[in-house]
């Protein structure tokens, strides 16, 4: 029998088996370290598939990043194989950076065939961790905090709103995920729009 | 029904997922179907039912997070990491490997991931490396592969009489893209046709020559339109435009007892001065360098006295680099070298002074010392006649080796601490090595010049291991570096 450790690349396939799963959302780009993933890509109105944007090889992406149509939401999630890892020192920083980079090339693209009706669409943060024993309230709210101070400012991503994933290993092997979601006061989502989330995830949402 | 279970070991889940979804499609374009399963909620199986057969495909994403990995596997890995690996655990046998890229690797790069494919090849793996033929470079134009892959796979083909296939998708309306070309569907076809024999009992190779050839006659036909663009002289011309010559390969590939080695003969055998083409043999001449180095210098003169020669007269040159990066460069050099033991001792003597500027501005600086990288001696003497005059401290130290073998010299002009044994070094010293003769029947000797990295990294892993670590030994003869110091890896001798 082989064992597996969790690191980043298994809890972020295993959320991405959800979302593949799901009937609403749309993998535009995932980071594995190579291949014909290198590029975000979207869907146009006919359902073709084409490239919207190619990184530069040294420019820092993000780790997944998501389209729901349906809710007008586009998910740009940064991932560890554990929330401390998140909140390591310039971690925040730099993930906001990166997500703000990224929202920032998904707004210039409103002319493009395959991007074009989605310029109103939410543009959320998201968070991934992998868990081997169950995230204390504690530590998701200190996350949660820290990256909400960071994104403070911010403009074209919705900054009071966090959507974190947690990938969590049963001692069976077993890998499960949960939604946690923190709504400020001017967030964009409400928590009836959580539930639906997870709901199209198939996995549960709890509050941070 | 017949069942068979397989692992693909992969670089990622996302390279596993896609090889096993491209395997499905093959199938079920022949009347297959199939249904994934999801192991612990998150490890795709993917069950392929085909006529009365049952192939399941169970992906281990991620080599490194896996334990155990197969003995088998890993000791593939020991060479670089191909994106994914088929492994049959029942018999312990591994089936096929597989490097795909979703670029077209450019300038020094283009070998970059050649020492997967020898890797594979020296345990007797069926290989193929999925390439762009056609890409997109940083400057925005068009780029086409190189030739060098595609060599150093049909000569390995022979020597190892395994399958090791070069295959291209996208064309020139159509950079980089994957369903352009034939690449994409030659690699699964070919894999289809293998999973298709071995789970009916039959070898793994059986029904593949028609494949194997059709690949190796696309490789053929790359080299002809490409090869003028990259060297100034291909050997084996005739050979390589022969209609014959890759269902000879073919044969090889398979193991088969008609591959008769007289027919290959020579194949991709670069000769020796007297053998070079009249007008390029007349036409032989050293250029001045960008960035003195005695050695390198006396390289070129060989090359004017037609002792040696080089591929191109076209070759380019490095990446400039900025006053403080090479300085921050040489000061991480200089704080690894160690000259104690050795014997006579040997100097460090980097400085910045040594890096000429490449722009009035004087901004950047070459680290480029000849621009060619790539040197082909007749003779080792002849050879070692330079090195002793460039490095003293190295007289009567290299006449361990035959005086008339002739040689291939390899020079890497890289100044950054520990880019030795990573990427592309090891990659192209791979292809190079295999491209300019070290399995030939007539073999020359390999030696790779680093004149700006110190000998002190060699030795210093604490135990640890990497690809180049494992490669360098096999592959190298010697391996000279900063002030003259050679490294005898195969001997495990610092000279």
């Amino acid at each position: 029998m082989r064992k597996y450790k969790l690191t980043e690349e298994i809890a972020r396939w295993a959320f991405e088996v959800r979302c593949m799963q799901s009937k609403g959302w749309y993998i535009a780009f995932t980071n594995p370290t190579a291949g014909p993933w290198k590029s975000v890509k979207a869907r146009a109105e006919d359902n073709s598939e084409s490239e919207i944007y190619r990184f530069g090889s040294t420019e820092e992406r993000p780790d997944i990043v998501l389209i729901n149509d349906e809710l007008k939401i586009v998910l740009i999630i940064e991932a560890k194989d554990s929330i401390y890892k998140l909140t390591a020192p310039n971690q925040a920083e730099k993930s906001s950076k990166v997500v703000f980079a990224m929202a920032k090339v998904l707004h210039s693209l409103s002319s493009n065939k395959y991007w074009k009706g989605r310029q109103d669409h939410r543009i959320i943060v998201g968070l991934l961790w992998g868990a081997e024993s169950k995230t204390s309230q504690q530590a998701r709210k200190k996350t949660f905090d820290i990256y909400l101070e960071q994104m403070a400012g911010f403009t074209g991503i919705d900054t009071s709103t966090i959507l974190g994933i947690e990938t969590f290993k049963a001692e069976t092997d077993e890998l499960t995920c949960e939604l946690y979601f923190r709504l400020s006061d001017n967030s964009c989502l409400s928590i009836q729009e959580t539930e639906i989330i997870a709901q199209s995830f198939g996995i549960n949402v709890l509050p941070c | 029904m017949k069942k068979i279970e397989l692992e693909i070991w992969a670089d990622s889940f996302h390279e596993g997922n896609w090889c096993c979804e491209n395997i499905a499609r093959i199938f079920a374009a022949e009347g297959g179907k199939h249904h994934i399963e999801y192991v612990n909620g998150f490890q795709p199986t993917f069950h392929i039912l085909f006529k009365n057969i049952e192939i399941s495909l169970i992906i281990f994403g991620s080599y490194k997070s896996w334990e155990p990995i197969p003995k088998k596997v890993a000791e593939i890995l020991n060479w670089g990491k191909p994106d994914f690996i088929a492994y049959d655990p029942a018999f312990d046998k591994v089936l096929f490997a597989v490097e795909e890229t979703a670029a077209t690797a450019t300038g020094n790069q283009t070998a970059q991931r050649c020492e997967r494919q020898y890797g594979s090849l020296r345990f007797g793996i069926p290989y193929w490396y999925l390439v762009s033929e056609y890409g997109m470079h940083i400057d925005g134009g068009a780029r086409r592969d190189s030739i060098w892959p595609t060599i150093a796979g049909l000569k390995l083909s022979i020597f190892k009489r395994t399958p090791c296939l070069v295959v291209h998708y996208s064309d020139i309306e159509n950079l980089e893209d994957y369903q352009a070309g034939k690449g994409l569907d030659m690699l699964f076809r070919s894999i289809t046709t293998m999973l298709r024999s071995y789970s009916n009992g039959q070898p793994i190779l059986e029904n593949m020559e028609p494949l194997l050839k059709e690949q190796y006659d696309d490789m053929l036909h790359f080299l002809i339109s490409q090869w003028s663009n990259i060297v100034d002289f291909l050997p084996s011309l005739e050979a390589i435009q022969n209609d014959d010559t890759a269902e000879r390969i073919a044969e090889f590939a398979i193991n088969s007892p008609d591959a008769d080695m007289e027919k290959v003969k020579d194949f991709l055998h670069w000769p020796l001065i007297q053998d070079l083409p009249n007008e390029i043999r007349d036409n032989l001449a050293g250029k001045c360098l960008l960035k003195y180095d005695k050695l390198c210098e006396m390289f070129e003169n060989d090359v004017s006295s037609h002792v040696a020669y080089t591929l191109s007269n076209n070759a380019g040159s490095g990446k400039p680099r900025t006053t403080s990066e090479i300085q921050g460069y040489i000061q991480g050099q200089e704080r690894k070298f160690n000259s104690v033991g050795l014997n006579p001792l040997a100097n460090f003597s980097l400085s910045i002074e040594h890096f000429p500027f490449t722009n009035k501005q004087e901004t950047h600086r070459h680290t480029t010392t000849a621009k060619n990288i790539v040197y082909l001696y007749d003779r080792w003497g002849d050879f070692i006649k330079s090195v002793y005059s460039s490095y003293p401290r190295l007289q009567g130290k290299l006449s361990f080796i035959d005086i008339d073998a002739p040689v291939f010299v390899y020079v890497s002009n890289s100044i950054k601490l520990g880019r030795v044994f990573g990427d592309p070094f090891t990659g192209q010293i791979a292809a190079y090595a295999t491209a300019f003769g070290k399995f030939d029947q007539q073999p020359r000797k390999v030696v790779a010049y680093f004149p700006h990295q110190v000998h002190n990294q060699v030795f210093d892993k604490n135990g640890s291991t990497n690809k180049g670590i494992t490669l360098m030994p096999e592959l190298t003869d010697l391996i000279i570096f900063h002030g003259g110091v050679a490294v005898d890896l195969q001997n495990g001798k610092i000279l």
